[in-house]
């Protein structure tokens, strides 16, 4: 066979494996072996209970199996007890998280049992809406080019999103997976517009408005996402004929705001009694050598400082109850979201080491605080998994603990993008414009989400609060390197190459 | 001149009680096992179990307490003491193996409540009579002090009782013609008491009656004490508190929670310079056990590391407490005994808060050398009284705190004055009084002996200054390579986008002018 012969049989191989294995569907297929491996294959894979699964398991009709032992933090549980009679148990949140273990309950009812809860289940519902929204990020991120190094877009699109850290959390009552697989179709939906992969564009809008409503009712500190999701909307005016869909688009982005804002009136009494007590105990009297003085030039009694670092539900000993009407009245009456806003602004110092210290936690997306095996493993309490988790070590290790870097990287993206903007703007094109609100909308993320979570709880549960700005910086990176891949980073995409 | 001879006569039969019956139990009662037919939540009754596990405490008898139903036979044989506390009567008692060992008890025995079977009547030698639908007053033998209670369903007195028992209190019915019942009743090892509260005077009768039975009647003035301080009690509050008791000349004392740590906190200083004002105003202190919230049976060692640096922290700002104040079921529970509670002699008994987190919950009282019965002062505001309401003051049987719950405001401060006038007690004075106690924490022991503080060993003063403990510098972590590389990472990566930001601004801008020329010229 001569060179000629073999050249030709390879590239007709290639073009074989690109129709039947386009690189959305090869992510997909890679994603879908990696978390299936995690998370179904005997022993699975999850995150085991940090005290906060009652929330959803009891008003969805789930319950702790009795006469099993149950394991907080150390070990993932996998069998629970279903309901069989009236549930007198009220959701105490507004919240989308129901319609997702909703749906597990039920298909665990029909294919497995009606009396027992398999938490794979659960795994299969996050499975599924996960593996979409990756076949569509991959499918925006390539899209319409057929060039082998799409499998490399398509690759890092399994390093980043396939990374176990993430996959995790599918056998978990945690509303994070949803909202990783929500982020990613409203992000895709917004890209595919930009990028104009369908004839028709109403089922993407749709797509994006439903995902950005799910995804801000499906957990209460994600009331202010809606902001960042409107900025991502705006862009769609620029889209041409729509003129006629414009006031459609205005009633939508009201929905956003409507939902996002009645997410945050609804949250329950207890919730803001504990995210007020955490703001005080482990925010405002923390990052300073004797916060007294502090104290009481704002106003409220010095005394209070001794309060640094105590959980609302003390996790042993306690000074005094936290939740208790003492507490409640004498200091949570005080320190509400304007004082705590009033006092950092004062403390610019001290919310700087703050908002250093959650910028530190900011791409360690692995829970370390509870186990990810099952007892039956016969790991030791608490063990970590490491299979497929190089993205999010490298990241966690290496990226920079500085939130004013953050700050200094989201300028330099929004400048990078504002090119592409600018460009698509003179052109008439709307790629580069969709493209830049998008990343626009996403970085404010990337930079308010810590800044709230300070202002909202303090550093309890930090880790777990900064969840969606590494899924934010992380779907920019991947935009950003796909974009420079297929040299689309400075104006819409050209047919033939730069 | 009747009532003269009348009190007279009353005190030589209560001495002359107290020294014989007294005697003959004292020796060999100190186990006591307290049975209950049911803890009754919904009507509070596990409050009644509570209050009466203080009681024994304060005894200082060993109480066991066990639910009926869980009683084994044979039990009984290893207790000199049995009480029987019905909070459920329409539920009563079944546990026919415990009945069988009661009625061949030859210890001392106790009947709170409904329910008394006619073996136990046939023991007390007295008629029981039932009465429906009352509302009684309990008043004192010469009815110069009573206290009117709260309707009863159904109540069984007794009647016809033999000479040589001795009563504490009287129910005196309302109805024509009135009738006079006792309350307590104590004959030979056999006390009775038809029905019982955890307050008021009802409880100084019960008190009575129960210190009779076990032989260790005493007679106690009760101490002024301030309950629920905290360090973030309003302290500005607490200090005018203090300065009035030592105006007024009424020594008293001070149950406050602590902190373990932030010992340098401003916060901290001002909390112990306050209690170091109450020390130096004839107040004691009292160590209040924290709130427990997740505990598990693990939790010793750090409920030990707790308690040992509550102490310190104290001692070395000189607050030097007397003892440790706590809720009954602390004593109820292996874990808190251990490490919370052993490491004093005194102990201020308080009643249970709602919620009861138990660490190792066993029910096994154990004894301790001092205690102190705490009651709310508040459930005294009922009792009527003549003149000699002072007088009153002296007559609780066991070492009694009246509690006051820690004032809030100036104007609950104004409420707290005015109770403590209207009360009129002579209050115990703890340099006078209370025995020589002392506290341990860590390799740090608290001592106090009549009026005097000793800090290991050696006697000491408390100053009212503030007082300045040495700062620790901070601990660094230990320095390597990994560490520096971070450290310089983060800041060599923001000064390099720093620049570089500045830099593709300023080729943008250059850029764009360069571009701009261009068409320029070939116009």
């Amino acid at each position: 066979m001569s060179v000629g012969q073999l050249k030709r049989l390879g590239a007709r191989c290639g073009t074989q494996i690109k129709r039947l294995l386009p690189p959305p569907v090869f992510a997909v297929l890679l994603c879908a072996l990696l978390a299936g491996f995690l998370c179904f294959v005997p022993p699975i894979n999850g995150l085991a209970d940090n005290g906060d699964f009652y929330r959803v398991m009891y008003t969805n009709g789930i319950y702790k199996l009795l006469g099993t032992d149950y394991h907080y933090f150390d070990y993932v549980t996998q069998k629970f007890g279903l309901m069989k009679y009236y549930n007198e148990y009220r959701s105490v949140n507004f919240s989308s998280q129901p319609l997702f273990v909703r749906l597990a309950v039920l298909l665990n009812k029909l294919f497995y049992s009606k009396t027992v809860f398999d938490i794979r289940w659960m795994g299969v519902v996050n499975y599924a809406f996960y593996l979409g929204s990756i076949y569509l990020l991959t499918d925006a991120l390539t899209y319409p080019v057929k060039r082998w190094r799409n499998y490399v877009i398509a690759g890092l699109v399994v390093l980043v999103f396939g990374d176990s850290s993430f996959t995790l959390y599918f056998n978990s009552f945690f509303a994070e997976p949803q909202m990783l697989s929500l982020t990613l179709y409203a992000f895709a939906a917004i890209l595919l517009l930009a990028r104009q992969r369908y004839r028709r564009r109403w089922p993407l809008v749709l797509l994006y408005v439903v995902s950005s409503v799910l995804l801000i009712t499906s957990k209460s500190q994600n009331a202010p996402l809606a902001l960042s999701l409107i900025v991502v909307a705006i862009g769609l005016f620029f889209l041409p004929r729509f003129k006629a869909q414009r006031v459609a688009l205005i009633g939508a982005m009201l929905v956003l705001l409507v939902t996002g804002g009645l997410t945050y009136i609804l949250i329950g009494k207890e919730f803001v009694d504990i995210n007020s007590y955490q703001t005080f105990s482990h925010g405002v009297l923390t990052q300073t050598d004797d916060p007294s003085k502090a104290l009481a030039k704002s106003g409220v009694d010095q005394q209070y400082a001794l309060m640094q670092n105590q959980d609302y539900y003390a996790k042993q000993f306690a000074t005094i109850r936290a939740n208790g009407p003492y507490v409640k009245h004498n200091l949570l009456n005080q320190v509400d979201f304007g004082w705590v806003v009033k006092y950092y602004a004062t403390h610019l110092k001290q919310f700087g080491r703050l908002l250093d210290l959650a910028a530190a936690d900011v791409m360690i997306t692995q829970v370390k605080a509870v186990g990810d095996y099952v007892q039956a493993s016969g790991a030791p309490p608490g063990k970590q998994v490491t299979f497929f988790t190089l993205y999010s070590q490298v990241a966690g290790a290496f990226f920079p603990q500085k939130f004013a870097f953050n700050c200094l990287l989201a300028l330099a993206l929004i400048m990078v993008y504002a090119v592409g903007f600018y460009n698509d703007l003179k052109a008439g094109a709307f790629e580069g414009i969709l493209r830049f609100f998008l990343v626009l909308g996403y970085l404010t993320m990337f930079i308010f989400v810590p800044v709230i979570s300070i202002i909202g709880d303090g550093d309890a549960d930090l880790a777990k609060h900064l969840f969606m700005v590494p899924v934010s910086i992380d779907l920019i990176f991947l935009l950003f390197v796909s974009d420079c891949l297929n040299h689309r980073l400075w104006h819409a995409y050209r047919k033939g190459g730069a | 001149m009747r009532s003269l001879r009348k009190i007279i006569m009353l005190l030589v039969v209560l001495v002359a009680g107290t020294l014989l019956g007294g005697r003959v139990a004292q020796a060999q009662t100190t186990r006591v096992l307290l049975v209950y037919d049911s803890q009754n939540v919904a009507n509070n009754g596990e409050r009644k179990v509570a209050a009466m596990q203080r009681i024994l405490t304060s005894l200082k008898l060993t109480v066991k307490t066990q639910a009926a139903a869980d009683y084994q036979a044979g039990t009984l044989r290893a207790y000199q003491g049995v009480v029987t506390m019905i909070n459920w009567p329409q539920v009563g008692l079944e546990n026919a193996a415990f009945l069988r060992d009661r009625s061949q008890f030859n210890g001392v025995q106790l009947h709170v409540g409904a329910n008394l079977t006619s073996a136990e009547a046939r023991h007390l030698g007295a008629t029981p009579v039932k009465l429906y639908h009352q509302q009684l007053i309990l008043q004192n033998r010469q009815k110069t002090v009573q206290q009117l209670l709260p309707f009863s369903d159904t109540m069984t007195v007794l009647r016809d009782l033999p000479t040589g028992t001795r009563v504490a209190g009287y129910l005196q019915s309302q109805g024509q013609p009135k009738q006079r019942y006792p309350y307590g009743s104590v004959t030979g090892k056999f006390g009775y008491l038809p029905y019982f509260k955890t307050d008021g005077y009802s409880l100084m009768m019960a008190t009575q009656t129960i210190a009779q039975l076990f032989g260790r009647q005493g007679h106690y003035q009760p101490l002024l004490t301030i309950t629920k301080v905290t360090p973030y009690s309003n302290l500005a509050l607490l200090d005018q508190l203090s300065r009035y008791l030592a105006h007024q000349g009424i020594p008293f004392a001070v149950s406050t929670t602590t902190v373990g740590e932030n010992g340098h906190f401003k916060a901290f200083k001002r909390f112990a310079k306050t209690l170091r004002l109450v020390e130096n105003r004839g107040g004691v202190i009292f160590l209040k056990t924290p709130v427990a919230g997740g505990v598990t049976a693990k939790s010793g060692q750090t409920l030990n590391q707790l308690m040992d640096s509550y102490v310190i922290q104290l001692a070395q700002n000189q607050v030097y407490p007397v003892g440790i104040s706590t809720s009954i079921f602390w004593n109820q529970d292996r874990l808190y005994r251990q490490y919370g509670l052993k490491r004093t002699n005194q102990i201020l008994w308080l009643p249970n808060p709602a919620e009861l987190n138990y660490a190792a919950q066993d029910n096994q009282g154990a004894r301790f050398d001092h205690n102190l019965y705490g009651v709310a002062a508040s459930s005294f505001a009922t009792v009527q009284s003549g003149p000699a309401l002072g007088k009153l003051g002296l007559d609780f049987a066991l070492p009694t705190a009246l509690t006051f719950t820690m004032p809030n405001s100036s104007r609950s401060l104004a409420n707290f004055k005015r109770r403590v006038q209207q009360l009129n007690y002579e209050w115990a004075d703890p340099a006078q009084q209370m025995a020589a106690t002392h506290l341990t924490g860590g390799s740090t022991t608290v001592a106090y002996r009549h009026g005097n503080y000793f800090l290991n060993g050696m006697a000491t003063t408390v100053t009212n200054q503030t007082i300045e403990t040495a700062k620790l510098d901070a601990i660094k972590p230990a320095e390597n390579w990994m560490n520096r590389f971070f450290s310089i990472q983060g800041n060599f990566l923001l000064i390099f986008f720093a620049v570089t930001v500045v830099i593709f601004a300023a080729f943008i801008l250059l850029g764009r002018r360069i571009y701009l020329n261009k068409f320029k010229r070939h116009k």
